[in-house]
């Protein structure tokens, strides 16, 4: 299984064009992209022991087939095992936009509230929106970074193919994960209650890109 | 079906050793090519074989079926053991299809016990109904609550109705006639019937009531999105009849049995149906208030409701007793008359939610509050709101202690009907009386047509602001998002009105925007509102994050007080115009009295404008404050307090930033700039107060110009000046009547411990910062009150 995950798969880059984009190194692992059908098995392990939600096989299809350079895994050099992986996709969401307020020139202090040009409005709009739907890491190869560089990656990904924000849920109990991604400035926008079929709460988390 | 490349066959392709009569045990055919012929031939907008009656979604359960995980039928054996033995726990346990729902109660696959029940298993049977109940009201659905109950399915309910309706043959008939009745079954027979039956009519109550009052967005957890057939009641009152006379059945009975062991049994039923039979009757009187009797309804509802809470309370420790005693017979009986997984075949084929039931005790005692929440929250809220600042008050612990979505539900759909609000008063009447408590408008303003017109525009806002803290805390502050607007629009509109107003009164005194100031000062609170929910949900939850938010509170608790001032300005400079003219015109003005002879004059006169009737000064403008005055006051100088927790809170970090404890985050992909603006993205739209960009933040928040001492003085104060604010308020709130307090005495010491716990640490800060030490371990606290964190330094 392991050999059939590295054969024939493109290792990603990593003289990449700025320091910012390369690809995070972790000691003796490779970054490998999601190329074909032989590779779910490995991501459909890693996920199915690590996280509670159950996901069927076409839950996977459906991220992989349709978003295959958004799936990372993370191969284990001397072993050939597959110890991590992320998978994600895009939406396009309506975003409703904040009113374009009128600028200082236009403004008169002077005048009364009545007399100030009223704020115009914007239209709704269609934002491209990604959306990180696993992570997971083998127990034996976590703290030495892998989930870092795997969410690092698929965000640089997800900025480049032209997404506002990206948004996942975890659970409110999973500080872990919480921590992770507040570091790359998740912030929690909503809580979801009962959420999980265990009936525990999620936060939605997001990032917005800068522009 | 796309066109095949399969050649067709009549059976003459095949191998001369496979006949039309195929052999098993003859030679297998390569249809190796078949197959790849077949698949190229499929396309994206084609994807497989199929039919009419088998697609592609049906391919894919297919293919889950006996998947532990994804098919909801696969149950572990173990779970469906009728006799408790040893369970097992191994992933290797067997996986079997759960029971499907009776069919009767000679059910074929296993006969529900009914012969065979006694007291005993009855009293245990309505216990379980109990904790079915709770679990609807905690938000289970009805498939994993009250249908998991095997007696409350239709046919099971049909068949126990048949078996004990004393009028089925025609000699039963006759006997009722000469009203000498029988009472067919047994009593524990009867009791489960009568326990089940409140069951579902319960059941079917409560979902009326949720989905009528629309503020539960979740699924809809109705029979009928199960297809759940719910069992059909022959007459109007039929379950209220079959549940008393087996209480009077039983209550004569236990007259009979003093010393019988069943004594404890019996009692424990009489009080569970008891129990049901209140709750049922008080929240179909509260689902439809009407008319003129509404006052008089709402409090036979809530003695109902108390009577309810009072029977659950008294039959805790008789169970408490059963249970001590339960033989292993009655727990058989449990197993076979309650499963979860009866009803997974509905669900579809898809992985479910894990149902999870309370003990007894624990769902008993939360009944017992949720019943309790009924009186409090809905009953008591309209007897005795009669202000809209009182049902403001009295609302919101409502949304705070996050009640049940049945009391909820129940306030939301008895808020407004009839036209008036609790059925009782009229919204514009109330938005003057309101607006006159607080700021003073004078008659000369109440009584133009311009107010009027404003008054009703200004209903369906304020209405939103009530029923908002009808919705729980999460949805809360989405639904915000939303009201902001509307409340921004409104300012350009109060504004005219005033404008409007002015003009029209004649008043050559400077211009007093009431309504400008009134709607300012609400949205002022909905955006405050709106941060504070961030923070109670740990939406806002790391240091940078909440300094922002305390720091944004500060400016926007200010900005309230600055309207609420500018209010009582108002009306401190009426009350002193009334009072001299009263010195100098002591015949000709009351203040506030009609003249003898009927014929009102001045300040008193009756305005004919269509719904600003009885719109007259009142003695709003005594000198001695009113009880409505002390409570407003109250609530002022709980604003201060906070507004001074939340200044406190701020300088504190900024302390801890300057002193190293605290470091800034930078992120490779956002900024903080980006993430603040996202995070008060419903403010730009406000022009008052003005939103606050990142950058005004940052100006705000540098107090590099001040030392560290000098810094930790400064939240010190702060922290000192809210506490002694509390205590102030405290002395206020004992000559108040509890409900109508702004804030519960509980919370209040919560509030003082927050500042009196943070000035405690910053003086830890202190000995640090004196000390050189910048590794100290900090945590931020919101157990203490969950609006205000307490900065705990190791």
């Amino acid at each position: 299984m392991a050999e059939t995950a590295t054969q024939n798969l493109s290792v990603l880059p990593e003289d990449s064009p700025s320091d910012d984009k390369k690809p995070p190194s972790v000691p003796q692992i490779v970054f490998v992209n999601y190329e074909n059908e032989s590779q779910i098995n490995d991501v459909m392990r890693l996920v199915a022991l690590d996280l509670s939600e159950p996901y069927s096989i076409f839950t996977y299809r459906y991220f992989l087939h349709r978003f295959p350079d958004l799936c990372i895994m993370a191969v284990d050099q001397t072993t050939g095992d597959v110890c991590g992986c992320v998978v994600g996709k895009i939406d396009l969401e309506t975003v409703a936009s904040p009113t374009i307020l009128p600028t200082e020139e236009s403004l008169d202090g002077e005048q009364s509230p009545a007399d100030q040009p009223l704020p115009t409005p914007v239209s709704p709009q269609q934002q491209q929106t990604g959306y990180i739907g696993m992570l997971a890491v083998s127990k034996l190869y976590r703290r030495q970074g892998i989930g870092k560089a795997l969410v690092k990656q698929v965000l640089q990904r997800m900025e480049d193919r032209g997404c506002t924000s990206v948004t996942l849920e975890t659970e409110v109990s999973n500080k872990t994960a919480q921590e992770l991604y507040q570091n790359f400035g998740f912030v929690r926008e909503e809580l979801l209650v009962r959420y999980y079929l265990n009936n525990s709460d999620a936060y939605r988390l997001r990032l917005w890109f800068c522009r | 079906m796309p066109e095949s490349n399969i050649p067709a066959s009549d059976g003459k392709d095949l191998p001369e050793t496979v006949g039309h009569d195929f052999q098993p045990k003859a030679a297998m055919v390569d249809i190796t090519t078949m197959l790849k012929d077949a698949a190229s031939a499929l396309t994206f907008e084609s994807p497989m074989i199929h039919t009419d009656s088998f697609n592609l979604q049906d391919s894919m359960a297919a293919l889950e079926i006996m998947d532990q995980k994804m098919d909801c039928c696969e149950v572990p054996a173990s779970a469906m053991l009728i006799e408790p033995t040893e369970q097992q726990n191994d992933k290797d346990e067997r996986m079997i299809f759960p029971r499907p729902a009776p069919t009767g109660l000679d059910d074929v696959i296993d006969a529900l016990p009914w012969d065979e029940l006694t007291i005993e298993d009855a009293a245990f049977i309505a216990l379980e109904n109990v904790i079915r109940l709770e679990s609807l009201l905690s938000g289970s659905s009805v498939v994993e609550s009250t249908y998991t109950c095997l007696y409350s399915h239709k046919v099971v309910l049909e068949d126990m109705h048949k078996r004990l309706d004393p009028c089925m043959s025609l000699t039963e008939q006759m006997k009722a006639i000469m009203q000498t009745p029988t009472q067919k079954g047994t009593m524990a027979q009867r009791s489960v019937f009568a326990s089940t039956l409140l069951l579902v009519e319960l059941t079917d109550l409560v979902r009326g009531v949720i989905l009528n009052a629309d503020i539960y967005e979740e699924e809809d957890f109705g029979t009928s999105t199960f297809n759940i057939a719910s069992f059909r009641r022959p007459s109007e009152g039929f379950t209220l009849k079959i549940v008393l006379d087996e209480i009077s059945s039983i209550e004569e009975e236990s007259t009979k049995l003093d010393q019988y062991d069943n004594q404890d049994a019996l009692e424990a039923i009489r009080l569970t149906l008891s129990f049901q039979k209140d709750l049922m009757v008080a929240v179909s009187s509260l689902a439809r208030l009407s008319g003129k009797t509404i006052r008089k309804e709402v409090e036979a509802a809530q003695q109902s409701i108390k009577s309810a809470k009072k029977k659950l309370q008294d039959s805790v420790p008789i169970f408490a007793r059963l249970k001590e005693k339960q033989s292993d017979s009655v727990k058989v009986i449990l197993r076979r008359t309650f499963d979860p997984f009866v009803n997974r075949p509905l669900v579809g084929n898809s992985p479910v939610r894990t149902i999870v039931f309370r003990d007894a005790i624990d769902a008993t005692n939360e009944m017992i509050r949720m019943v309790d929440e009924v009186d409090w929250c809905v009953c008591k809220v309209i007897l005795k709101a009669n202000s809209l600042g009182r049902i403001r008050r009295m609302m919101r612990p409502v949304s705070s202690e996050s009640a049940n979505i049945l009391t909820r539900s129940l306030l939301v759909l008895n808020l407004y009907f009839d036209e008036l609000i609790f059925g009782q008063y009229s919204l514009p009447e109330m938005i003057v009386r309101y607006m006159r408590q607080l700021s003073h408008v004078p008659d000369s303003i109440v009584n133009l047509p311009t107010t009027d017109a404003f008054l009703n525009r200004l209903c369906k806002p304020v209405y939103d602001t009530l029923k908002l803290m009808a919705l729980n805390r999460n949805r809360q502050r989405s639904y915000l998002d939303i009201m902001l607007g509307d409340w921004s629009a409104l300012r350009e509109e109060a504004y005219i009105a005033d404008m409007t107003n002015h003009q029209d009164s004649g008043s050559h005194s400077e211009l007093q925007p009431h309504f400008s100031v009134y709607v300012i000062s609400t949205t002022i609170e909905l955006m405050d509102n709106y941060v504070d929910l961030g923070v109670e949900l740990e939406l806002l939850c790391n240091e940078h994050e909440l300094t922002i938010a305390y720091w944004y509170r500060d400016f926007l608790l200010s900005s309230l007080l600055t309207q609420l001032n500018t209010m009582r300005r108002y009306k401190l400079d009426a009350k002193k115009q009334v009072h001299q003219d009263a010195e100098q015109f002591p015949a000709t003005v009351s203040g506030g009295k009609p003249q003898k002879g009927g014929k009102k004059k001045g300040k008193n006169k009756v305005s004919v404008s269509n719904g600003a009737s009885n719109r007259t000064n009142r003695d709003d403008l005594s000198i001695t404050p009113t009880v409505e005055d002390i409570e407003e006051e109250v609530e002022y100088l709980f604003l201060n307090a906070k507004r001074f927790l939340c200044r406190g809170i701020v300088r504190f970090f900024v302390s801890l930033n300057q002193a190293g404890l605290i470091k800034e985050n930078s992120f490779d992909f956002t900024s903080n700039e980006i993430i603040y603006q996202k995070r008060f993205e419903p403010f730009i739209d406000i022009h008052q107060p003005p939103y606050l960009t990142y950058d005004d933040y940052l100006k705000g928040s540098d107090f590099t110009k001040l030392t560290q001492n000098n810094l930790v003085s400064a939240s010190s104060d702060s922290f000192g000046v809210a506490k002694s604010l509390i205590d102030q308020a405290l002395k206020h709130m004992s000559k108040l009547d509890p409900d109508f307090l702004p804030i519960q005495v509980e919370e209040v010491k919560q509030l003082s411990k927050v500042c009196v716990a943070n000035s405690v640490y910053l003086q830890r800060l202190k000995q640090l910062t004196v000390g050189g030490k910048t590794n100290a371990k900090l945590t931020l606290d919101m157990a203490t009150h969950k609006h205000f964190c307490t900065i705990k330094l190791g």
